[in-house]
């Protein structure tokens, strides 16, 4: 009977011990990684219970002839584990889709309970013929496209992509400039348009008359106080220099605010 | 119960084969529900709501149910040198379903009826579960070796009497 009984208080043969550890290390591996799905999946849910945010965007001009859009989104991480690696990609395209400026933060960690603001800026240069001059006077529909990317938890790479419709309020919306005669080498120069923008416009249009072969027939300008949502509409009788035609030729305009802002308007043809 | 005889039992008591094999199917049952229904369910519940993921209904279910029978056969014949080889090929085609999860471990999902595209990348969990299987496969090995080398060595401990 001894004999029988003596196998269960014997140590176990060592290729037993080894196999059965190994078994055991499987299965642990196993729970510890059910039990991290399970603490992420809990963590996640708080972090879905406290949503991001934004400031909304405001919007202005910059001296270097740059359209600024500046905002901040207010990102909660509520749960009890860290958001690494978290970039936030930000684009705009206009109507037609085509390219308007991007912005792109990151990489940031979050901290668990924390609530970090992420500024987001988007700089629009105008240059000539680019369709950020369009943003100038054509009211229209942006896509703002935002996708973002983070690690949570260590463990799950993760990303976000949404594309929303923004409308767009141009701040020279349907510029116009007409020009008429008023008399022996006068010529009558009216600028029209709304600003449709979500900020005022203080400063002045100064206003060049140039003749088809390039040369300055006379210039102006007109001071400019137009609250957001407004119409502007001056008339100014310009002296065209003795000599000069302008019949042909084009009425350039820049809108000039403090701090040294030029923003280049639209050539239109007199007439 | 019937069955094929029985090793000698010098201090072991080994349940009889139609015992084992009842046994094995009872444990088969919830082993299809995890590794079988469970996941067609979800694939079908976030198929209905316009959510495809890349995997397959077919993939699920054949590797599921290989995996669900090897392991059910693992313990049918655990009192018999072919525990080590059947536990080995249980775990190796984890492995491989582990690794053809591993290769389309990257879910872009559009949310249906708005423009949110969500992107998950499951490959480190994949990875980290490749883990477990590793080692019932180094385990099935070590154990093919024991049998080979000490026949019947094991059987007082995995069936005391």
């Amino acid at each position: 009977m001894a004999s029988v009984l003596l196998p269960h208080f014997r140590r176990p043969p060592p290729l037993y011990r080894l196999a059965l550890a190994l078994r055991r290390v499987g299965l642990l591996v196993l729970v510890l990684i059910l039990l991290g799905l399970a603490l992420e999946a809990y963590s996640v849910s708080e972090v879905v219970r406290t949503m991001p945010s934004n400031s909304g965007f405001s919007s202005q001009f910059l001296p270097n002839g740059t359209f600024e859009l500046a905002g901040s989104f207010h990102l909660p991480n509520g749960g009890f584990l860290p958001i690494s690696d978290f970039r936030l990609h930000l684009r705009l395209l206009d109507e037609a889709r085509a390219f308007l400026g991007e912005s792109e933060t990151g990489p940031l960690t979050l901290a668990p309970g924390s609530n970090t603001s992420i500024p987001i800026v988007v700089y629009l240069p105008f240059t000539a013929g680019s369709s950020v001059d369009s943003l100038l006077t054509v009211d229209q529909t942006l896509e703002v496209q935002v996708w973002a990317n983070a690690t949570y938890g260590y463990l799950f790479p993760a990303g976000i992509a949404i594309a929303t419709n923004d409308s767009w309020g141009a701040p020279f919306a349907n510029y116009a400039v007409t020009t008429t005669s008023a008399g022996a080498g006068v010529l009558a120069v009216q600028i029209t348009y709304q600003n449709h923008a979500a900020f005022d416009e203080v400063g002045s249009l100064d206003f060049a008359v140039v003749a088809s072969g390039g040369a300055t027939c006379g210039t102006g300008s007109l001071a400019v106080n137009v609250p957001s949502q407004q119409s502007f509409q001056e008339t100014q009788n310009v002296a065209i220099a003795s000599g000069c035609d302008p019949t042909g030729g084009t009425v350039t305009a820049s809108f000039l605010a403090p701090a040294d802002v030029v923003v280049p308007l639209p050539t239109e043809a007199t007439g | 119960m019937s069955g094929a005889p029985e090793p000698p039992t010098h201090g072991f008591q080994i349940p009889p084969l139609g015992q084992r094999i009842l046994a094995s199917g009872l444990r088969l049952v919830p082993l299809l529900v995890v590794l079988v229904g469970l996941p067609l369910a979800g694939l079908t519940f976030l198929g209905s709501h316009g959510i495809s993921l890349p995997v397959s209904d077919l993939t699920v279910t054949g590797f599921g149910l290989a995996i669900a029978v090897l392991a059910a056969a693992r313990s049918v014949v655990r009192p018999s040198r072919a525990y080590g080889p059947v536990s080995i090929a249980a775990s190796a085609t984890a492995f491989v379903y582990l690794l053809v999860l591993l290769t389309e471990a990257s879910y872009h999902i559009a949310v249906p009826g708005s423009s949110v595209t969500i992107s998950l990348n499951v490959a480190r969990l994949i990875a980290l579960l490749l883990l477990v299987p590793a080692f019932g496969i180094a385990a099935g090995v070590v154990t093919t070796i024991e049998d080979a080398r000490h026949p019947m060595e094991r059987l007082p401990y995995e069936y005391p009497a």
